[in-house]
């Protein structure tokens, strides 16, 4: 073997020389690279959240001789909460599918109901909140509702920070039109507003649905 | 340079260590049954796997010195890169070992588990622990009695003990009896331990609980079953009687309380200490008794900050106030005064020189992996001076405090100076300059023009600067925290720490987390997504995959941290009990969290160390990285098991012998793929041809220091051994040895290797070499005898000790101390030589190392877009594989069509978010609420502003680059045709 060849496959890979080797690697272009990157961050997000569930898994028993889920849960309520949010993942996904068409009114339509229908879904919770600590069953009464307001708190901030968004994303898209760039903005908040869905799934099913039945 | 000195001196360190951890009152001294079995268990886990370590480090030093460039008679085999059959030994070997220890680990995790009572014909003595602040009650409830700092028992008696705290977690430990637990709040642990001769012990709590910490000791007496019912009779002739009255003063803090002796005790008075979940009845200085716990609960935002009964009306400033400046302490004070003089100082002659501007496009808003890189760098090495200092501080007070001395530092200030050492090494040096090299070299080896997201890389590295800053203000403007780097609550909790120390503490890591974890985003998505065209992942230097397997942790792990820290926030901020004592808070979950994310944390600091070492070790070996794919097989297990391990990080915890036997051999296993990394090193370095450059240096450094290092730490991992050696500075000598010995050395060599790369010259050898002399010799001075002391049953976070026989260790490991100083100064006389002599290093700066990888396919330092035009990679190595084939085909490679690059522009962006993150995070820990708003809708902002640009990317011209490309082509091409009539 020549010295060209060692150094053509110093580690025996045996793949030097195939073409599919060589048509490997590569730069992936920007509208990949971009939700990869944000993929990776939803899912550091949704790690944060099992730390979040994690937490009150651990402390659901930690009642402290206050109230404990069952006493507390108005199932009725958060149903309406997540038919509010599966709906506005539906406009969610209408907003996308008409910024492919380019179609500007539908695309501000379907996404200014998205943020509506989130802030709706917001003011219920603070509603169900403001309630809760009314009767004395704040965060401060018991770990297990500490666990309960930071899972369930933190879910709606983000719900918050995702309306904001979708403002911003509205108003981008209306002064700067279907931009490459925007465009690939509004896949990043498509993705985002459908992972607080499934995390509002968990939170229905752990938290409210098994904490009502306990 | 031969290898002598070192080996004599970890010679006489282990001597050392086995002669003085003999003696004295160590776990080496056992007295009874506990105690005896662990020491055998010590002794034979360190003898297995002496067995390896030893013959590895003569190895390493052999085939070092045999394989030297200028040996002659040594073969150099350059094709020598893989061998299945060595292979298969490089794994075995190590598993062999490991497999011998877990049985070691399993069955004595079950054999010496702490809830297990002994073997005995006498029934146990029950005795109740509390531990208080600070200081430790014993109750004998058969008897009646209990006592205060003197626990009495009888020889050949197995004692058994039911332990809880009436205040944050401590460990009740006496060494020559074995075992130790730890006493929490609101439950209850159990140990059962047996004197066999008759004498006087020592016990303490080896879990650091606040300022009075190092005098909350207490006296065994280990006496005859006769002279014991005397003593009994005696103490029940006392009058004292401890009811709940007698209890509650009891509670008030105090420090180095004398032996107190009750008559009588009321009965189920433990249980109801753990009833009342310590709180209610807690003595706090800054609460009355009877303060019912209802209204406590519902009311923690007393102002914290402010001396009790000084209670000040929040203004504008919110808690901030001239009080807030420590004017009355000189030593921060003077610290605090020369860091601004110091810092206006470098402001003002960078303004004078003109050089404002220059900083503001070319670094400040630059998005440059290569610039914000160097940045990152140079903000490590900055706060390495800061973390060392505090070092400095801590050896010369725990040489000084001994035997009734109090030293030069109060416990307020010494818990300070180590919970800022720990913070400021992990995050802001390790952890910062790890970031730093990954973010210089990885685009460069992956053959690209920047990371994925440029601009989001910046607010990366200003976010982490943003952090560096509020630990720094915390040093003029208030205090840090007292409750160690990792904060532990209940300590940590407002009731325990109501001052800012913790929030700055905190907001500092949630900032600079936030930019760490964007950062592991950036980087995993470059890595995966971004390579140049021809670089399979099994093309990818070895330093990428390390690059890889770090930050993928870094995006699993630091949400965690996140996670973790906010609910410790909630709890200081808004009342929450996640971790108090009361309301059915669980401290041991926050233990739990914050290991979860830290055990991974050491493997994001030490992976991309054994990236750069893997790079060392194959250029100046002259031959490709040995095992390849086990390198890779080795990485990416280390990053899956890393995950699995948390545990052993609390075996004292009482977590039943199956989970400590579970975590423990996990923990053994991921030696394994250690190992194998070190065999392969050692298999490179094997027939290759060695130059003894300072890079090659620490890597040959770091390979002996780091297998002692991994040995330790196995031996930590059998569960029953860490029963003795937890929280004792052999535990601190075993994370100073693979982090200094690891990470560190890994960060020195990787700045020596990629300096010329990033300015255009080399570095001062002569100094370097210095460096590291000085450097290991004083890391062995410093930390060996911290193994000793630890044996002999010191444990961490010592204001003052009391113990003659520690002193000659301690003024040794100061000594060590002073040695690391010498060598930090000939670092920065190193700089400074080679900054002066820059013009006089600049020859084959390119490629001075005669690299294998891309980075030395470009100009030193690179042009902003790296590459004229992306390499084809065609080879494993693959600038080693172009050299070679040019010289092979002894032409000149055609000059390519140049074209128009498109690189990002520079962003404010990151620079100013970092602004409103410092302001919202200083406000945050002062409660100045308005500017907290103020902050927030400023980063919204600059956000906006970001996403509003329309011009996103400048345009080179291909003539320019081309300009370029010519002079690095014309000095690669007289290299390589020197290099060709030189073969």
């Amino acid at each position: 073997m020549s010295s060209v060849g060692a150094a053509e496959d110093p580690h025996h890979l045996a793949h030097g020389h195939t073409a599919a080797a060589r048509d490997e690697g590569g730069i992936a272009p920007k509208r990949i690279v971009v939700s990869y990157g944000f993929w990776l961050f939803l899912v550091s997000d949704i790690i944060m959240f099992s730390a979040f569930f994690a937490a009150y898994a651990v402390l659901v028993q930690a009642t402290a001789g206050g109230p404990a889920g069952r006493d507390l849960f108005k199932l009725k309520m958060v149903a309406i909460e997540t038919a509010l949010l599966l709906a506005s993942s539906f406009t969610c996904g209408l907003a996308v599918i008409a910024a492919s068409a380019r179609d500007m009114d539908w695309t501000q339509r379907a996404l200014g109901a998205t943020g509506l229908l989130g802030a709706a879904f917001l003011g219920l919770e603070a509603y169900e909140f403001s309630g809760l600590i009314r009767e004395g069953a704040g965060p401060q009464r018991s770990a297990f509702l500490s666990a309960f307001f930071a899972l369930v708190g933190c879910h709606g901030l983000h719900v918050s920070a995702g309306v904001l968004w979708c403002g911003t994303m509205m108003a981008q898209i209306w002064t700067k039109g279907f931009r490459a760039d925007i465009l690939r903005r509004l896949l990043c908040f498509g993705l985002f507003w459908h992972a607080l869905d499934i995390i509002w799934i968990g939170v229905f099913t752990i938290v409210y649905l098994m904490g009502a039945r306990s | 340079m031969g290898p002598i000195p070192r080996t004599r001196i970890i010679a006489l360190a282990v001597c050392a260590a086995g002669a003085l951890g003999g003696c004295g009152q160590g776990v080496l001294d056992p007295q009874g049954p506990v105690a005896a079995a662990q020491k055998t268990i010590l002794i034979n886990s360190l003898a297995i796997m002496l067995a390896i370590v030893v013959p590895t480090i003569v190895a390493t030093l052999a085939v070092a010195f045999w394989f030297r460039a200028s040996n002659s008679r040594a073969r150099y085999r350059p094709d020598w890169t893989f061998s299945g059959e060595i292979e298969l030994v490089v794994w075995a070997v190590p598993s062999m070992v490991v497999l011998l220890l877990s049985g070691i680990a399993w069955i004595g995790s079950h054999e010496l588990e702490p809830s297990k009572p002994l073997r005995s014909q006498s029934p146990p003595v029950i005795v109740e622990v509390v531990s208080l602040d600070w200081k430790w009650l014993f109750i004998y409830p058969q008897l009646h009695i209990a006592t205060v700092n003197q626990l009495t028992i009888p020889t050949g008696i197995p004692i058994a003990f039911r332990l809880t705290s009436a205040s944050v977690m401590n460990s009740f430990f006496v060494p020559q009896l074995g075992s130790q637990i730890y006493t929490m709040a609101g439950m209850a642990t159990q140990l059962h331990l047996q004197a066999d001769k008759t004498g006087t012990y020592r016990g303490f709590s080896a879990q650091y609980s606040g300022a009075g910490f190092a005098d909350m000791r207490f006296k065994v007496d280990a006496v005859t079953p006769e002279a014991f019912d005397q003593w009994v009779g005696v103490t029940r002739s006392q009058t004292a009687t401890l009811d709940q009255a007698q209890y509650v003063a009891l509670t008030q803090r105090s420090r180095s309380v004398a032996p107190i002796s009750y008559g009588r005790v009321s009965d189920g008075l433990f249980d109801s200490i753990i009833g009342m979940s310590g709180h209610a009845m807690s003595g706090h200085s800054s609460m009355t008794p009877s303060m019912p716990a209802s209204k406590h609960g519902m009311s923690p935002a007393v102002p914290a900050g402010t001396a009790p009964g000084r209670v000040r009306r929040p203004g504008m400033f919110g808690k901030l106030g001239w009080d807030a400046i420590p004017l009355h302490e000189p030593i921060p004070l003077l610290t605090s005064l020369m860091v601004l003089v110091v810092g206006a100082g470098v402001l003002r002659w960078t303004y004078a020189r003109g050089f404002w501007p220059y900083l503001w496009r070319e670094w400040i808003t630059s998005v440059d992996h290569k610039r914000i890189g160097v940045m990152y760098c140079l903000l490590a090495l900055v706060m390495l001076l800061r973390g060392f200092s505090d070092a400095l501080l801590m050896r010369s007070q725990q040489a000084l405090a001994t035997a009734g001395a109090p030293g030069f530092l109060p416990p307020e200030h010494y818990d300070q100076i180590f919970s800022a050492h720990g913070t400021i090494m992990i995050f802001f040096v390790a952890m910062t300059f790890m970031v730093g090299v990954m973010n210089f070299a990885v685009p460069l080896q992956l053959g690209i023009r920047d990371v994925a997201f440029p601009t989001l890389n910046s607010v990366s590295f200003w976010l982490t600067a943003s952090g560096v800053l509020l630990v720094n203000i915390s040093l003029v403007v208030g205090e840090f925290a007292k409750t160690g780097w990792l904060a532990y609550p209940p300590l940590s909790e407002l009731e325990y720490s109501p001052g800012v120390g913790v929030d700055y503490y905190l907001w500092s890591l949630q900032i600079s987390g936030a930019g760490t974890l964007l950062t592991g985003i950036n980087l995993v998505t470059t890595i995966l997504k971004m390579r140049a065209p021809g670089m399979s992942l099994t093309r990818m230097p070895i330093f990428c995959w390390t690059s890889l397997a770090s930050n993928l942790l870094i995006v699993a792990a630091f949400p965690i941290l996140t996670a973790t820290l906010a609910m410790l926030l909630l709890d200081r901020y808004l009342g929450f009990h996640f971790f108090t004592i009361d309301r059915g808070g669980n401290a041991m979950m926050y233990v739990n969290l914050i290991w979860a994310w830290g055990h991974p944390e050491v493997y994001i600091l030490i992976l991309p160390a054994f990236g750069i070492f893997s790079e060392v070790i194959a250029t100046f070996s002259s031959k490709p990285l040995f095992g390849y794919r086990s390198m890779i097989a080795a990485t990416m297990a280390i990053c899956v098991l890393s995950f699995v391990v948390w545990l052993h990080h609390f075996f004292t915890m009482g977590a039943g012998a199956n989970v400590n036997g579970f975590f423990g051999i996990m923990t053994m296993i991921i030696a394994v793929p250690t190992g194998v990394k070190v065999f392969n090193w050692l298999f490179t370095m094997y027939g290759g041809r060695i130059r003894f450059t300072s890079p090659m240096l620490w890597a040959i450094g770091f390979m002996v220091t780091f297998v002692i290092g991994g040995m330790t730490g196995v031996l930590l991992a059998v569960p029953p051994a860490d029963f003795v050696l937890h929280n004792s500075v052999f535990l601190v000598a075993h994370f100073h040895n693979v982090v200094i010995g690891g990470v560190l050395f890994g960060a020195f060599a990787g700045y020596t290797y990629w300096f010329p790369k990033a300015f255009g010259f080399t570095l001062d050898e002569r100094w370097g070499i210095r460096a590291f002399w000085l450097w290991t010799a004083g890391f062995y001075v410093a930390f060996m005898p911290l193994y000793a002391l630890g044996l002999m049953g010191m444990t961490r976070r010592m204001q003052h000790t009391d113990d003659p026989t520690w002193v000659p260790l301690l003024w040794t490991a100061a000594g060590g101390v002073a040695l690391i100083a010498a060598g930090i100064a000939c670092q920065i006389t190193q700089l400074v030589v080679s900054i002066r002599s820059r013009d006089a290093r600049r020859a084959n700066v390119a490629d001075p190392w005669n690299g294998r990888t891309l980075e030395w396919a470009t100009a030193s330092p690179p042009p902003s877009f790296n590459f004229a035009i992306l390499p084809h990679v065609e080879f494993e190595e693959a600038y080693w594989g172009m050299k070679r084939r040019a010289i092979q085909d002894q032409a000149p490679s055609v000059e390519p069509q140049y074209e128009n690059i498109e690189m990002p522009r520079n962003s404010a962006t990151g620079v100013i978010t970092a602004f409103f993150s410092t302001l919202m995070g200083f406000s945050l820990v002062w409660h100045i609420w308005w500017a907290v708003v103020l902050g927030i809708f400023g980063a919204f902002a600059t956000f906006v502003v970001f996403a509003w640009r329309d011009e996103v990317e400048y345009e080179i011209d291909a003539d320019i680059v081309a300009l370029h490309d010519r002079a690095t082509r014309a000095m690669q091409q007289s290299r390589l045709a020197d290099e060709d009539c030189a073969s």
